[in-house]
């Protein structure tokens, strides 16, 4: 075995570069692979964790209080015993023009919702700068921290919200996250104001909306009550489930894994295809050393263990190095969503996965250097010892020449 | 009574080269002896180098029988050949075919390690050996760092380190000057006159007349044989091989 290391660090030695090469795409690959990895598991959590915090609601219903009483259907979710708490129903106005912000129109279409309070049983606020009043007061509105990606909003600009009768200046008190908009790809987007609020600025006549909310024991039985609900009660409104709240959140950072996730699978080919190459240009460049050192007694299993050993030994280097680089990779793409989520626990568990990538590397590259190092095998010492070399009708026209560095 | 080391029985030896068959070693019958110096002779395309590869079992046979002591080399698999090499052939070839980013000390040891894990032990006789060849003082450098007689020195300790019961060497003073090739051959003399059987493949009158036994190969075949009483000074043997030489048209 000693001389099957003494080889094994003598052809590293040799190989600087080639080293180098394998274990930058090694390290890419794993880099890569942890990545993708990280998201899937980092992107549950958050969406999770914010929701459990603000107490979100798993079913949001915004339905016109002419076509269904608001009490009956408290009534029905209050005798499910999958239902935590049902909401209080907020008076919500849609602005038909978007509400204007230094004299600009900002982007966001959006919803005046009445805010009752942050210590409701449901459907919560997570403050980020701001008010600390239970809701906002007359005059004030809260605003979503979205807002803030079109506009350099501070607490206490005025903005212009457009009502019946033209725009009418309301204060910015709070900058806030709701649960089911954190990341702003729902529209229109709720905007707060204080109870009572709404009959200020629009005729009451047209205030017969109303948003509740619904929450539940569980995620899993969202489906299912509202499936009963609807078998039971002819509702005719607008909804929203978990779910969707869910894949909305989810959906960017699906994509980018979904990219990521071709990159990771070119990224591992390219690796193996690399290491197996390189293993079999090093065969070829050594193969009178081979021949010699088989005449000298290694045998078929001590040569093929030269190369795997080299391969095994850069990997259990190159791995960890991608994991780390994995790592603060999946924190970077992240870090918008730690941003928008405030002080939400962004724990992720990743030592798992991590071990698990690592031996899912090292067995792929185990196997690909094995099977590349068996042409190792086949070298007869006198050929190799008497032509100096592979015979040239064999390796004359190799196409692996690219990789003879 | 001599104690045979090897023995090769009708020995034949032919390459397919796709259209052709060509014979190269044809119909042999050699011993060779515990404690001999025997050399190999012929001209270019004789076959002695095919013969000796065939006696250390790296070549196997077309047809015919080769016993290495009661080790029957034609019959063996190549693992069990290669694990019998390496306890009882050492090598030395025209290249040195040292290992090149390996120090001489651990160039040495590498057939040692295959056989044994006493490492302490090891480095102790791998040094001991170093100095009987005059380079310990070279057992950190690199072979690049060194001059080629200096290698081949190298190369020899690395032959002799698991006490093979033959040392094979094809042509060890091909790529030295006269003086490095006087040194190894000096020190392949010394060792077999420490008891090491050492079979030697070469076409330098000079170098052949270290051994006590020539075998003059032509075309495949054993044409002469000389032997050398014991006692005959080194220059005695040369002028004696030279006249021997001279009726062989070579």
């Amino acid at each position: 075995m000693k001389s099957v290391l003494l080889i094994t660090w003598a052809n590293i030695k040799r190989r600087k570069v080639q080293t180098l090469l394998v274990g930058i795409c090694i390290a890419l690959a794993a880099l890569l692979f942890s990545t993708v990895i990280g998201m899937s598991i980092g992107m549950q959590r958050p969406f999770d964790n914010l929701f459990e915090k603000l107490k979100a609601s798993h079913i949001v219903l915004d339905f016109d209080i002419h076509v269904h009483d608001p009490q009956e259907i408290t009534e029905w979710f209050n005798a499910q015993e999958e239902v935590v708490s049902v909401g209080v129903p907020k008076s919500r106005r849609y602005m038909r023009q978007f509400p204007q912000f230094k004299g600009e129109e900002l982007v966001n279409s959006a919803y005046l919702t009445e805010f009752h309070g942050n210590d409701l049983e449901n459907d919560r606020l997570d403050i980020l700068q701001g008010s600390e009043s239970r809701f906002p007061l007359p005059g004030e509105i809260w605003v979503p921290n979205n807002w803030l990606k079109g506009a350099d909003i501070t607490i206490g600009d005025t903005m212009m919200v457009p009502t019946s009768n033209g725009l009418f200046p309301l204060t910015v008190a709070a900058i806030a996250i709701d649960p089911h908009h954190s990341n702003g790809l729902i529209n229109p987007e709720p905007a707060w104001v204080g109870p009572g609020t709404l009959s200020m600025l629009f005729p009451v006549k047209d205030l017969t909306r109303v948003v509740m909310g619904i929450r539940l024991t569980d995620p899993e039985v969202t489906e299912a009550v509202w499936k009963k609900f609807n078998e039971e009660y002819s509702y005719r409104g607008f909804s929203r489930l978990y779910k969707e709240y869910k894949s909305f959140f989810q959906i960017l950072y699906q994509i980018t894994g979904g990219i990521l996730l071709i990159f990771v699978i070119f990224g591992i080919i390219v690796t193996l295809i690399v290491t197996s190459s390189v293993v079999s240009s090093s065969i070829r460049t050594d193969y009178k050393m081979i021949g010699m050192l088989k005449a000298q007694g290694f045998t078929k299993r001590n040569m093929i263990s030269v190369y795997v050993i080299q391969f095994m030994l850069i990997t259990c280097l190159a791995v960890p190095i991608g994991l780390i680089g994995g790592y603060f990779t999946t924190l970077l793409v992240f870090k918008s969503l730690i941003t928008a989520i405030g002080s939400v626990n962004f724990d992720i568990g990743l030592l798992a996965p991590s071990i698990w990538t690592f031996f899912a590397f090292l067995i792929a590259i185990l196997l690909i250097s094995y099977r590349s190092a068996i042409g190792a095998t086949h070298i007869q010492p006198v050929t190799a010892i008497r032509n100096n070399g592979p015979p040239q009708k064999s390796y004359g026209n190799s196409k692996f020449g690219l990789f003879k560095l | 009574m001599k104690e045979v080391v090897i023995e090769a029985k009708d020995l034949n030896k032919k390459y397919d080269t796709g259209q052709t068959t060509v014979p190269v070693i044809n119909e042999i019958n050699l011993s060779l002896y515990k404690g001999e110096f025997t050399v190999i002779m012929g001209s270019s395309g004789s076959g002695k180098s095919t013969l000796l590869y065939l006696l250390s079992g790296l070549e196997t046979p077309t047809s015919g029988e080769i016993w290495l002591e009661d080790k029957p080399v034609h019959t063996l698999d190549e693992k069990m050949m290669t694990l019998i090499r390496r306890e009882y052939i050492g090598f030395v070839f025209q290249d040195f075919n040292l290992v090149p980013n390996l120090t001489f000390l651990e160039n040495v040891l590498i057939p040692a390690y295959l056989v044994k894990n006493d490492r302490k032990q090891l480095k102790s006789r791998a040094e001991e050996l170093m100095t009987k060849m005059g380079i310990i003082d070279l057992k950190d450098r690199l072979p690049s760092q060194v001059s080629g007689g200096q290698q081949q020195r190298c190369s020899m300790a690395r032959a002799i380190i698991n006490n093979p019961r033959v040392v094979m060497a094809d042509e060890p003073t091909g790529n030295l000057n006269s003086s490095s090739s006087e040194a190894v051959l000096d020190i392949l003399t010394d060792l077999n006159n420490q008891g090491q059987s050492i079979v030697m493949v070469t076409h330098e009158p000079k170098s052949a007349s270290r051994a006590d036994r020539i075998i003059f190969l032509r075309d495949g075949l054993i044409e002469d044989e000389l032997s050398f009483d014991k006692g005959v000074s080194t220059d005695d043997k040369e002028v004696q091989l030279l006249k021997w030489l001279a009726g062989k048209d070579w």
